[in-house]
């Protein structure tokens, strides 16, 4: 069963258009989506979640969103870019609105997450840093005990030890396997440590769409001092260096200065673009 | 009280932020438009005049406060977040509205109420006779309100931020041929009693505002009644439509 599945999904803003995309988001399991700035990957998720106009169709748990809207929204929870509630509140005054529209909002999961990442229940959320609202945003998501929770750039702006904590709070929600996550991200590392899929794309289309144990196995990252005829012909978003040449490959390579790796989902994330740009 | 938390709840889950969004610029052009066109109505017709002769409270036209406040929650109110929710857009428009309306009904009895408070006790004090003796060529019979004149006023409290929960719903050209509609309904409404009404009981509709206050000699006019059922048809009408303009936007699309 497929948490998302999307079908001919069209959104067109004129110098900017997600055409005809077709996508499935597997149920129990953590979907990196990534791409560059402006790839639409925001755009993906304001549509999932129904905040931009498009055409095609979305089934949620395989159900459609006008026959079933408030039980799909009850198991849907999302972290966009920014706060996506009045920061002009203090947290505990935000905890009790949660706690009256969300019939599933865990108030004892809160207090103590709260405490975890020190955020002090009676300051105003403007006055905390970009990197503490994001962690309070994805404290609320969790705390809405959602089934598919959908992150966009969940872990930009928190400082290292704190994502470490996030990741696993994310590790933790997964426990449960009909939870899943659709997670947009400029930091594969986090993806590295999380994801099942990966979701890569470019200018409004999937370049990629594969799990992430084959993508890794499928590709070799490799080293190269001099480029010879045959190593153009299956080298993938070939980069020079000072050393030589570095690019991707799906194909065996071997010979002599020849030095293969198994590559990172950035690695792959960044020779695919660059290939994909010509 | 538990609805009336819920609303707040749902009213604080609104992105203020929604307000500095650069589609939200329009909202300067309104005021500007608005406090000009209220500024020329007051100053340029008649109320000068009046204010230096027999009015004794401006009927200044403070449905635009109402406006701004309405137009203000309504674009909050239309936040992504509260899409979120779990709650169907049936529910979602309710709480819409209820919030919106809740303020409009406020602002309309308390200003009602400071109005009433206002004119009656001018009246009490200061009769129409008081100013029949004084020396001056003015008309004095629609100095104060009548019953008319507080049913328009009312109503105007309503009709005008109900106009801005529609304008604040609508985008592109559309919003620009509803700004252009209610700026001109705006202008005939004011001018409506003096110019047709005041005309048709053959006292000439500039004598008439010069006298006093326009809005007033709805009181004293023989079809006066007229103007009051065409505001009350209009008022009925915008607040239909503005309840409509609310649940068809909050409709999920059938993606």
């Amino acid at each position: 069963m497929n948490a998302l599945e999307i079908r001919n999904l069209t959104v067109d803003f004129g110098d900017f258009a997600i055409r005809d995309m077709n996508l499935d988001i597997k149920r129990g399991a953590v979907t990196g989506l990534v791409g560059r700035n402006g790839a639409g990957k925001s755009t993906l998720i304001k549509t999932i979640m129904r905040q931009q106009p498009a055409m095609g169709s979305i089934l949620y748990d395989g159900k459609r969103f006008a026959e079933h809207e408030v039980e799909i929204l009850s198991q849907t929870a999302c972290v966009f870019d920014s706060p996506h509630f009045s920061l002009n509140v203090k947290i505990k005054v935000l905890k009790r609105a949660f706690a009256a529209l969300y019939p599933k909002f865990n108030l004892q999961m809160f207090d103590e997450l709260c405490a975890k990442f020190n955020l002090p229940q009676d300051k105003k959320i403007n006055k905390f840093s970009i990197g503490m609202q994001r962690k309070l945003c994805i404290i609320i998501a969790l705390c809405q005990s959602p089934e598919l929770l959908i992150l966009d750039e969940p872990t930009s702006g928190i400082d290292p030890v704190d994502r470490a904590e996030v990741v696993s709070l994310l590790q933790q929600f997964m426990l449960d396997e009909n939870h899943t996550i659709l997670f947009s991200t400029h930091i594969t590392e986090d993806l590295d440590k999380i994801a099942d899929y990966i979701v890569m794309m470019e200018n409004g289309k999937i370049l990629l769409d594969e799990d992430k144990i084959t993508l890794t196995e499928r590709y070799r990252l490799v080293s190269v001092g001099q480029m010879t005829d045959e190593l153009k012909a299956v080298a993938i978003g070939v980069k020079e260096n000072a050393f030589g040449y570095t690019f991707i490959t799906d194909k065996p390579v071997e010979g002599e200065g020849i030095v293969t790796k198994v590559p990172t989902v950035e690695e792959i994330f960044v020779y695919l673009s660059n290939y994909s740009l010509g | 009280m538990a609805y009336f938390a819920k609303l707040k709840y749902f009213r604080q889950l609104s992105d203020g932020a929604s307000l500095n969004k650069p589609g939200n610029n329009r909202l300067i052009g309104y005021c500007v438009a608005y406090v000009v066109l209220i500024v020329h109505l007051i100053t340029g017709i008649g109320e000068s005049q009046a204010v230096l002769g027999y009015s004794i409270y401006s009927n200044t036209d403070i449905s635009f406060i109402s406006y701004f406040t309405v137009y203000l929650l309504s674009v909050t109110l239309t936040a992504p977040r509260l899409k979120e929710l779990p709650l169907n857009y049936k529910t979602r428009s309710r709480y819409i509205l209820a919030n919106l309306y809740i303020v409009i009904a406020a602002f309309a009895i308390l200003a009602m109420a400071v109005w009433i408070t206002i004119y009656e006790c001018l009246r009490a004090f200061y009769p129409v006779e008081y100013f029949s003796t004084q020396n001056s060529t003015y008309a004095v019979e629609n100095i104060y309100p009548g019953i008319n004149a507080y049913l328009v006023i009312f109503f105007r409290m309503i009709v005008v931020p109900a106009c801005a929960i529609i304008l604040s719903r609508l985008r592109g050209k559309k919003l620009w041929l509803g700004s252009i509609v209610f700026v001109i309904c705006v202008i005939i409404l004011a001018y409506m009693p003096v110019l047709v009404l005041d005309s048709m009981a053959g006292r000439g509709g500039i004598y008439q505002v010069a006298n006093s206050n326009a809005l007033f000699a709805i009181d004293i006019l023989p079809l006066g009644w007229v103007y009051v059922v065409v505001y009350a048809l209009l008022t009925v009408a915008v607040v239909v439509g503005s309840i409509a303009i609310v649940f068809k936007n909050e409709h999920p699309s059938e993606l």
